[in-house]
């Protein structure tokens, strides 16, 4: 397909009002890279993060909203018009003290299953390196977040069972226990989790198919797998059944043992487990791979190519894993924005823009 | 009137569901402004609601009778119950006008999380009417959240030795959206699909 008819999210036009050390910026990015420097602590991060905030409606950096405001300053506001197939939608997210306001073309809007789906958008930084040594909640994290984009059903139920997990919790965690209260719970988490565990298991057969495709490409021989391990497989009618055998440990951990919520991702280099066999240069491997299968999975369910933001990737990558990283970013065509304290060491091909952050100055090179 | 009247009455108003301390003192200055009659005739109609309105001991609605209007109509169905969470829904079904049975008002959803137990719902008098009206079929209105559900099943669970048919609202009703704002014709469509549990 050529790069020109390829449908992707891409931002015209980004405008950020006291956005952490951002007092103002105005910024018209090109539609392919995108290329910001500056020394440490300039506000390359903060850049990448507002653009993240508008996709995902989230930091990857903090929960806490007040960290994003400027500090003396009682509210922030990230705008952006999206062109091509997007046809000039604009979104403004606006983040104060009483809360966060979304409006799509100046309409106020409460962000439902499809909103994440509409602005894809797949973030690269060092935090995911972690991606393989880390806490199976960082895996489950990169597995939501992809989902939250990929299945307009999924952030309702991802919802859903956030709530009838801390309703369990709070149920269990009360003596004497009371029955009554707990089996509806007990329901809800059945059909929810076996939910949410058929959306992942789908998922990542997909993302696997990619990945390996991926690791190919990199390590130039090895074989890949991402194996999903659910901690309770099966239907509505097997989750009730670990959930009744799992009662009594609950109730005497204190907290709902077993579900989605306890789920991990295996991923595999030649069949073996990369978290415990890998090397540092096959887990660098893996992480490209992942990112890049994310970005094919999202590009397909999606229909169109996500946004990549890279923040400071070039560093944690050797030169030849970043070799790969920027072919695999020539052939997809879509918007990247990427940060770096040595922006001649980008190589990227194709049409560019250098911008330069100073103490939160952001100004065209 | 001393600015210490003022600021009681902005105090007690402050206090109402989705009136701040600006609003509240914004509508005070509205009834310093406003006619004379209608801010005693507003005053009066607020100070006698503790002796007019009643909770009806059958039902839980609140009216100006005890039984309330509902419950004390004979021609409607004793036999049939739509559970709400709360009076707003029941005036919602209301609406539409074609339901004929009677009402429960829980006066709340199952929410542990949020401190509300089963026993905080009104389920005992529901179990009570059910075994002594030879009512053939409850229905719960509930809307479709997470504690909406849980409440139905709660209700199923407490019902069960009574043998009534319980029922539940189709799924017409948007998720996570509430009864009171449903509009009628979706209302009356799930009250109609509804689905025994
Ligand atoms: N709420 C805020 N108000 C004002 N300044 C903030 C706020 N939050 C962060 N900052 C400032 O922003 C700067 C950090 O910016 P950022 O993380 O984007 O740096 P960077 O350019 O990515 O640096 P590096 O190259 O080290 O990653 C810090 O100087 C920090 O003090
Ligand atoms: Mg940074
Ligand atoms: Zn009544």
């Amino acid at each position: 397909m050529p790069q020109n008819t390829l449908s992707k999210v891409q931002i015209d036009s980004l405008s950020l009002v006291q956005f952490r050390n951002i007092a103002r910026a105005e910024f018209a990015p090109s539609p392919r890279f995108n290329v910001i420097s500056g020394r440490n602590g300039m506000g390359k991060t903060n850049l990448i993060e507002s653009i993240y905030l508008l996709g995902a409606l989230r930091s990857f950096r903090t929960s806490v909203r007040r960290e994003i405001i400027s500090q003396g300053e009682r509210d922030a506001k990230i705008s952006a018009r999206f062109g091509q197939s997007l046809h000039g939608l604009s979104v403004e997210i606006q983040l104060g003290a009483q809360g966060r306001q979304i409006s799509m073309d100046g309409k106020a809007v409460v962000p439902d299953g499809d909103y994440f789906r509409t602005l894809p958008m797949v973030l690269f930084h060092p935090g995911n390196m972690e991606l393989v040594q880390g806490a199976p909640e960082t895996r489950r994290r990169f597995l939501d977040r992809a989902l939250f984009q990929a299945d307009a059903a999924y952030p309702q139920l991802y919802r859903q069972y956030a709530r009838a997990l801390a309703n369990r919790n709070t149920v269990i965690r009360r003596q004497p226990l009371d029955m009554r209260a707990l089996v509806p719970f007990d329901s809800a988490l059945a059909k929810l989790g076996s939910q949410i565990v058929a959306s992942r298991a789908a998922f990542t057969a997909q993302l696997s198919q990619f990945f390996e495709e991926g690791v190919l490409e990199v390590s130039g021989g090895n074989r890949g797998a991402i194996r999903y391990r659910p901690r309770v497989s099966g239907d509505e009618a097997a989750f009730l059944q670990v959930l009744d055998a799992k009662r009594q440990l609950d109730v005497d951990r204190g907290y709902t043992t077993c579900g989605p919520h306890a789920d991990d991702l295996d991923f595999e280099v030649d069949g073996r487990s990369a978290k415990k066999y890998a090397s540092q240069g096959q887990q660098r491997t893996v992480v490209l791979a992942a990112k890049i299968a994310e970005t094919r999975v999202l590009s397909q369910r999606c229909h169109r190519m996500p946004l990549l933001l890279l923040d400071d990737v070039s560093s944690e990558l050797d030169r030849d894993r970043n070799r790969h990283l920027f072919l695999f970013l020539s052939g997809v065509g879509g918007q990247v924005f990427i940060t770096t304290t040595h922006p001649d060491h980008i190589s990227t091909s194709g049409e560019r823009a250098d911008f330069c952050v100073t103490n939160g100055a952001l100004s065209s090179l | 009137m001393s600015s210490g009247t003022i600021h009681e009455l902005t105090a007690l108003l402050s206090r109402l569901p989705g009136i701040g301390k600006r609003t509240a003192a914004r509508l005070v200055f509205h009834l310093l402004d406003a006619d004379t009659d209608y801010v005693r005739h507003l005053g009066a109609t607020v100070a006698a609601l503790p002796d007019k309105i009643f909770r009806c001991a059958i039902c839980g609605n609140l009216d100006e009778s005890n039984p309330c209007h509902l419950c004390a109509d004979p021609s409607r169905d004793a036999t049939l119950i739509c559970v709400v969470e709360r009076i707003p829904d029941l005036w919602a079904v209301e609406t539409g006008g074609t339901f004929r049975g009677r009402y429960h008002v829980l006066h709340g959803l199952l929410s542990p999380l949020d401190g509300v137990g089963p026993d905080d719902l009104n389920l005992a008098l529901l179990h009570q009417n059910v075994t002594a009206q030879q009512v053939r079929e409850v229905i719960v209105a509930t809307r479709p959240s997470v504690e909406g559900e849980a409440t139905a099943l709660l209700i199923q669970q407490t019902l069960a030795d009574t043998g009534v048919a319980v029922s539940r609202i189709a799924a017409g009703v948007p998720h996570g959206s509430e009864i009171e704002y449903t509009d009628a014709r979706t209302l009356e469509r799930a009250l109609a699909d509804r689905k025994a549990m």
